[in-house]
């Protein structure tokens, strides 16, 4: 069988002449098993066995109104914002500034997925088994760019400045069946992902995900994936005054405001200081894999049904302890984080002495941000009760059920900060802790009942 | 088979609600002053051009919670200086901001319907404030790319001009915008830029380079004209807390005035209040005067009560100072005093339920005791050592005379030849002008800076200056984010 379908989009967040796209799309698939050759496997124990092909394009337009336009408007900076006052009697001056120059250039980001898939059904349709393999790039990637500041803008504007590739698996398994009073099915999804950044911005990489006290958590570079964390390398914890005086070069400290307890970095170019030239990836938030298990189970008039869900192999840059782990300033701490820190020769080799003058910049970004995100965590668990139709006709009722349910009951993490679930602004800044409201663990009782 | 189809194309033309657009803005001469307006707001980021000019001299320590407090200011002053020091790459955003700012208002104020004069001023203004930009940004980096019209995304990856091209630039701005500002403005104007004080910065562009010739002619034009002079309270009369009413000693001044109920976070600066006093006040202690300051005045040299505040002072006839010795920026990490030009008397202070208080006096960017230095300073290298002698012993006798009954210190000079009037001029300056700003650049352009940071650093025994290296260090890094982000084509300054 063949499907094709054409749509052209037009957005009112482009530009005269940039407002239309055209995204096509066609599909083949081939039914095996209705194929002779395959007649007598049929309705044994594969019931169907599908192949497909599919490629097709479409657009993505996710960027704020008023993105081409040139904007003015008010500011409010740390040193002080746009008014002034002038008068021998001092009068309120209003002042307003240009904010970013826009860009009518602006137009739609296209993706071009190609996938290979198969979908079999075994025994009676009770499993079934999806495969896909997909390729998919992504030109005219919509992003703020960084620009060089001499251009003067307080904010830079969008622009369609990249292409990616992102190659993966995804697989789907459904099993379902019912013995005597027991009925079950099962749905398991797993799913693979390559990134792979083919151009982007003007020059070779893209630094995104500073915040509060860490600049450029990530580098998008050509020819790695998107967001990989960079920073400096730590090689651990200075004990002591001859260890300070070893990390040298030609006889020079490389680190000579550093104290025993401080973080010990390491000097990638050799060229005897830590500086912007130390600096190198030191993590991913891309997982290995991500995958989820539906579990529905019923027996009888009661019903079970649980959702796991998890993610290994990524990374999380842990950026709350910027302001948890470090003894500058008037903070709060994370309790036991008096316990970890240095506090004399040998008793650490992974966190530093808590300081109030930080000179050495412990707390600048590198290795120690970064932790294992892998988590698995049970989403939803929902236990059910039908109540029987006899016994509802009473009161009117077609149906009435009872149920009791947990969102969020557990989580399995090696993460040791709030959750490793973390939403993303940006996919050049994905991955990253900026603090999260804790994800509540939610009990619910209800009722369903139906006239 | 399925088509379906859209609507018209004018559809798609929205318009967006709440946002304005710099097309329709630049459409009246009201818009044209606000935007015009933005530009002065930018002379209230003082954090950079403190540092720079003051806490980057032998004249102040930085202060602070501690020395991680402002960590790149700390880096700066200790001389361990690299490419991507937040200091030195925020004092060049902000330069550029200003610079793409006033760029748009002098392209697109010609064409709005309005009074000619007021247009005319207007680009002029926005021109001089440019113009000082620039200024600032060639002291402390050197040549950097001179861009005079707004310019779009794709074309910025400009090299740097050279710095010769930069102060040519500086300087005909400033001479052309002289031209036509007017001397004076209407009262409710008070505090644009007037003509002497394009004047006075042209002064301050030759002073920086040695030009002295230019240097006296214009520091005399703004003498001769009569407009400005000495503060009709004397030294003191400067600081008042109602000093934004105009006085003839400011030339050119930063406005900063809080305005009940307004968000403070528009329309204030910090100075006061990063100057301010720890502990007994709610002040963050930066910007501390040196024991070298304080002995570099005379016993009895009535200005260094008003530059400088220590322990048990009373000002205004009302505060009591405290200065608690026991807090680092006191004691540990630099010395018991704080500068006082900005304090202001608590029952007067604007807002002072805010704790990050507004500050409500003027700041001067150029003022007449600058001018008649500069004069002094020309004239000597000029040759007429008699002339400079009287200039500079008129700065005395007004410090003298601030004070009621008048002091006899500091009394007048007698130096008459050219090296010790040079070396008395520069301790004249450092000595009048503390605090706003000078220091620094004097230190760098007299060529100074190295010989009088490191004997500040093994005299006191402080990291403080002591890396000064003069292969490298009369020019700050430029940012190494734009290096990156143009591929190269801006390129670095020697030694980094």
């Amino acid at each position: 069988m063949l499907s094709t379908s054409v749509r052209s989009d037009g957005s009112s967040k482009f530009a005269e002449g940039n407002k239309w796209g055209v995204f096509p799309a066609v599909s083949v698939g081939w039914n095996l098993t209705n194929e002779a050759f395959m007649e007598g496997v049929a309705d044994t124990w594969l019931s169907s066995l599908k192949m497909r092909v599919g490629w097709g394009k479409i657009g993505n337009a996710s960027i704020p109104d008023g993105s081409t336009l040139s904007t003015v408007g008010p500011y409010a900076g740390f040193w002080g914002g746009n008014n002034y006052s002038f008068g021998t009697t001092p009068q309120l001056a209003i002042g307003i500034s240009p904010l970013s120059p826009g860009n009518v250039a602006l137009t739609w980001e296209t993706s071009v997925q190609t996938n290979f898939g198969l979908d079999v059904y075994l025994f009676e349709n009770k499993l079934s088994l999806t495969a896909d393999y997909f390729i998919k790039t992504t030109t005219d990637l919509l992003l703020v760019e960084p620009l060089p500041t001499i251009g003067g803008y307080q904010n830079a504007p969008w622009s369609n400045a990249g292409e990616i590739r992102n190659r993966g698996f995804e697989l789907l398994a459904t099993y379902k069946d019912q013995v005597g009073d027991f009925g079950y099915n099962f749905t398991a999804t797993f799913a693979t992902l390559q990134n792979e950044i083919i151009s982007i911005g003007r020059g070779d990489f893209i630094s995104s995900g500073s915040f509060n006290g860490l600049d450029d958590v990530t580098r998008s570079q050509v020819g790695s994936s998107i967001g990989q964390f960079f920073g400096y390398q730590v090689e651990g914890i200075f004990q002591n005054n001859e260890e300070i005086n070893a990390h040298s070069v030609d006889g020079n400290l490389i680190q000579p405001l550093a104290e025993p307890g401080d973080v010990r970095f390491a000097d990638l170019d050799g060229n005897g200081v830590i500086d912007n030239d130390d600096k190198t990836f030191i993590g991913s938030p891309i997982p290995d894999f991500s995958y989820s298990l539906n579990v529905g189970l019923t027996y009888k008039k009661f019903d079970l049904n649980a959702f796991f869900q998890g993610v290994y192999g990524n990374e999380i840059v842990n950026g709350v302890k910027v302001f948890t782990n470090y003894g500058d300033g008037v903070k709060n701490l994370q309790d036991g984080v008096l316990d970890k820190a240095w506090n004399g020769e040998g008793t650490s080799n992974t966190h530093p002495r808590l300081v109030a003058n930080d000179l050495n910049q412990n707390s600048r970004v590198s290795s120690l941000y970064v932790e294992d995100g892998s988590y698995l965590r049970l989403q939803n668990v929902q236990l059910g009760y039908n109540f029987s139709k006899s016994l509802i006709k009473k009161i009117g009722a077609t149906n009435l059920r009872v149920y009791a349910s947990v969102q969020n009951l557990f989580t399995l993490t090696n993460y040791t900060g709030i959750d490793p679930e973390l939403a993303s602004y940006s996919p050049l800044s994905t991955g990253i802790d900026y603090t999260v409201y804790p994800k509540a663990r939610t009990y619910a009782l209800g009722v369903n009942l139906t006239f | 088979m399925i088509i379906s189809g859209a609507c018209s194309d004018r559809f798609l033309d929205e318009e967006i609600l709440g946002v304005e657009t710099l097309d329709s803005f630049y459409s009246s001469e009201e818009n044209a002053t606000k935007g015009v307006t933005a530009l002065y707001a930018r002379l209230k980021i003082h954090g950079n051009r403190m540092l720079f000019g003051d806490i980057m001299s032998d004249d102040a320590w930085k202060g602070g919670e501690n020395n991680a407090d402002f960590q790149s200011w700390y880096d700066l002053l200790i001389f361990n200086i690299d490419p991507f020091n937040g200091t030195s790459t925020g004092m060049w955003i902000d330069s550029y901001n200003l610079i793409y700012e006033a760029n748009v208002a002098i392209l697109r104020i010609p064409a709005i319907d309005m009074n000619d004069d007021t247009k005319n001023r207007l680009v002029a203004e926005a021109r001089a404030l440019r113009a000082f930009s620039y200024l600032e940004l060639v002291r402390l980096y050197g040549g950097v790319p001179l861009i005079t019209e707004p310019l779009t995304p794709d074309k910025l990856n400009i090299p740097r001009n050279s710095a010769e091209e930069v102060f040519a630039f500086v300087e005909s701005e400033f001479l052309a915008v002289s031209e036509i500002l007017p001397s004076v403005y209407p009262s409710n104007e008070h505090g644009r830029i007037t003509k002497d004080a394009a004047l006075g910065l042209l002064a301050r562009i030759h002073l920086f380079q040695g030009e002295f010739a230019e240097v006296e002619k214009y520091t005399k034009m703004i003498i001769d004209r009569g407009v400005y002079g000495f503060h009709a309270e004397g030294f003191n009369g400067n600081w008042g807390m109602e000093n934004y009413m105009g006085n003839n000693e400011f030339i050119f001044e930063v406005k900063s005035y809080g305005f009940e109920g307004f968000d403070i976070q528009t329309t204030r600066s910090l100075l006061a209040v990063q100057t301010g006093i720890r502990g007994s006040d709610t002040g963050w202690s930066f910007d501390i005067p040196t024991q070298d300051l304080y002995d570099a005045y005379e016993d009895g040299d009535p200005r260094r009560e008003f530059t400088i505040g220590k322990n048990g002072d009373i000002y205004d006839n009302e505060d009591v100072l405290v200065i608690d010795s026991s807090i680092p920026a006191y004691g540990t990490d630099g010395d018991p005093y704080a500068c006082i030009k900005w304090y202001e008397t608590k029952s007067k202070r604007k807002n002072p339920k805010d704790i990050d208080h507004y500050m409500s006096k003027s700041f001067p960017i150029l003022r007449y005791a600058d001018v008649v230095l500069m004069y002094a300073e020309a004239l000597n290298e000029n040759g007429n050592s008699g002339g400079a002698l009287i200039e500079l012993n008129k700065i005395r006798e007004r410090a003298r005379n601030s004070v009621s009954p008048a002091s006899g210190v500091p009394a007048n000079l007698s130096i008459a030849d050219q090296g010790g009037l040079r070396t008395a001029i520069l301790n004249e300056r450092r000595l009048e002008l503390a605090f706003e700003w000078n220091r620094y650049f004097d230190l760098l352009r007299t060529k100074t800076a190295g010989t009088v940071l490191r004997n500040f650093a093994s005299k006191y025994n402080t990291p403080k200056g002591a890396a000064f290296d003069e292969t490298k260090h009369y020019l700050m890094p430029i940012p190494g984010i734009d290096i990156t982000r143009t591929g190269g084509v801006i390129e670095q300054n020697p030694g980094y």
